[in-house]
């Protein structure tokens, strides 16, 4: 396929969607109903293009100028900014009801002359339409119209702009505009599964390109419309060879002394109250103590709760958090949409750039009403910080011992050392244990340990078997 | 500003402004079918001035014009806007409130 010229949208996860952009000098349709961000999107990409020196138009018939840039503002894009320097131009054209259409016959060159000046005004190669739907609404009801609409799509593709234009999803007469007219359509959607709202994004065409097909989640977050990046989802990444200490010594001798690789992603299993948890906290206290950052994601406690469990055996996390090594999130996973959530830390973990990531539970985006598109998220997660060369360690809640396979294998696969904790009863008593299913590339032990929680945290015992 | 016809009288009960796209088979038409309507309707107590959005793109901001051809009622307010080429000669008197 020869490569057609594409235009980044500065939304890289979106642009992963496009594979490589929206398409240059034609016309891309964004289709969603209210709510789903389209004008946020198509506003972005004109943002975007104008730090990149691309002057662009937004005409609106919805809102007015000053609306635009308040909202635009509450997300930190200063488009008053780019006015100025002459690379962005809004304006507001509406209708009010004093505006009849008499007859079938007119045509809308009024609004192709505005939209030329327009564009020749800055220069502009970027054009977006928004939203293009209250343009139809308004002459729907003259039986030209479609012909006029798409007259206006044609003409400019002739005046080689880059075109976006926003409007509602099809109705059942399949009225909306022709998705023949356009070369990109691009689906907004919102969802609520389970009282939680989620947003998800499909390229449903892509004429002369190819394009991801799958739903995408996305996220309307304080900086814009936030989609996660696609691209590091092959295995092409540089490994590191240098090892990190468990934080726990003699848990350290079981992988043959150091500890786990650096950069790696470890998976604890294990029920309540094993001991995940305080396995977690020895790791961060050894990776804060040698002066590199870490950031611990909660899913089920709160940052006090876990600071005073971690304090009864011997860990002070509170010390860290005052040097700004370590930042503890505590999120509730019905709080928000999931993808806002896992979309939230990835911008956390690129802003922090911690050596370490511990996500606790991780099993809170794995229950059976999620879906695989929240799944493919979190894989993306483990992934990222693969890439960015971060320890993880992902903490698995489990229920009973017998389903330790079937979940834990959904991400088995990216999970380069995987340790499960357990209790025992025997003889009226509790034990603790632990081992070590996988641990790549290195020698580790194949037994079973027993371990303790001390005051001065947990002591593994070594077992005379694995010598 | 370009004039193509005019049709004045000192106390113009109505002022009206019709914009076309050149000298098209459907402007024509428009500009007939107003003219009758000034004529026989509005016994010519009107002002009319029929605006080529070519040569006068700048009415095109200060009126709101995305459609041609649009007959704009500047008075009696409230301003009103009629898109089409003016052929249902019943719908153009209802939209300006005649008769």
């Amino acid at each position: 396929m020869k490569n057609m010229e594409k235009l980044s949208t500065g939304i890289k996860g979106f642009d992963d969607l496009l594979h490589g952009g929206l398409p240059k000098s034609k016309t891309t349709y964004i289709m969603g109903a209210a709510g789903t961000g389209k004008t946020m999107l198509a506003t972005q990409f004109l943002y975007e293009s104008a730090l990149l020196k691309v002057p662009g138009i937004l005409v609106s018939f919805d809102e007015s100028k000053e609306d635009i840039i308040g909202n635009f503002q509450s997300i930190y894009m200063n488009l008053n900014e780019m006015i100025e320097n002459k690379l962005l131009s809004l304006t507001h054209i509406f209708f009010d009801e004093n505006t009849i259409a008499e007859s079938n016959n007119f045509t809308l060159e009024g609004l192709k002359l505005r939209l030329e000046i327009l564009i020749d005004d800055i220069g502009a190669t970027c054009v977006v339409l928004d939203s293009f739907q209250t343009l139809f609404d308004r002459f729907s009801q003259s039986i030209n119209y479609r012909a006029e609409l798409s007259n206006l799509i044609h003409w400019l593709k002739e005046k080689k702009v880059t075109t976006v234009l926003t409007g509602g999803l099809e109705d059942n007469n399949g009225l909306g505009v022709e998705s023949y007219l356009v070369d990109c359509v691009v689906v907004l959607d919102q969802r609520v599964k389970g009282q939680l709202s989620t947003r998800r994004v499909r390229v449903v065409k892509y004429r002369g390109s190819s394009h991801e097909i799958n739903e995408y989640p996305y996220s309307i977050t304080s900086k814009g419309i936030l989609l996660s990046p696609l691209s590091s989802l092959d295995l092409s990444h540089k490994v590191l060879r240098s090892r990190v200490s468990t934080g726990i010594p003699s848990l350290d001798t079981l992988f043959g002394g150091e500890g786990f690789y650096e950069g790696s992603s470890i998976l604890v299993s294990g029920e309540a109250g094993a001991g995940k948890s305080s396995l977690s906290a020895h790791f961060i206290r050894n990776i804060c103590s040698n002066n590199q950052k870490a950031i611990i994601f909660l899913f089920e406690e709160s940052e006090d709760q876990i600071k005073r469990n971690m304090l009864s055996i011997g860990i002070d996390l509170q010390v860290f958090v005052d040097k700004g090594l370590l930042k503890i999130f505590a999120l509730r996973p019905t709080q928000k949409g999931l993808e806002e959530h896992l979309l939230n830390m990835i911008e956390k973990i690129d802003s922090f750039k911690p050596n370490a990531v511990v996500i606790d539970p991780i099993t809170s985006f794995w229950s059976n009403d999620v879906d695989f598109a929240i799944k493919a998220l979190v894989t993306q997660i483990i992934d990222h910080c693969k890439m960015k060369h971060i320890t993880g360690m992902y903490m698995h809640l489990m229920h009973g011992m017998d389903n330790i396979t079937e979940k834990s294998t959904l991400i088995s696969s990216l999970i380069d050392t995987w340790l499960v904790l357990r209790n025992r009863e025997k003889d009226y008593r509790r034990y603790r244990e632990l081992y070590i299913v996988k641990s790549r590339g290195m020698p580790h032990s194949l037994s079973v340990h027993k371990f303790k929680m001390t005051n001065d945290g947990i002591i593994v015992e070594s077992n005379v078997n694995d010598e | 500003m370009s004039m193509m016809n005019k049709i004045m009288d000192k106390d113009s009960k109505y002022i009206l402004e019709l914009y076309i796209d050149g000298e098209t088979f459907i402007s024509k038409r428009a500009i007939k079918s107003i003219e009758k309507i000034c004529k026989n309707e509005l016994n010519n107590n009107v002002k009319l001035t029929i605006i080529d959005i070519k040569k006068n793109p700048e009415f095109l901001m200060k009126e709101n014009i995305i459609a041609v051809p649009a007959l704009v009622r500047l008075n009696p307010l409230p301003k009103r806007q009629i898109i089409g080429d003016l052929q249902d000669y019943q719908r153009i008197l209802r939209g300006l409130d005649i008769g």
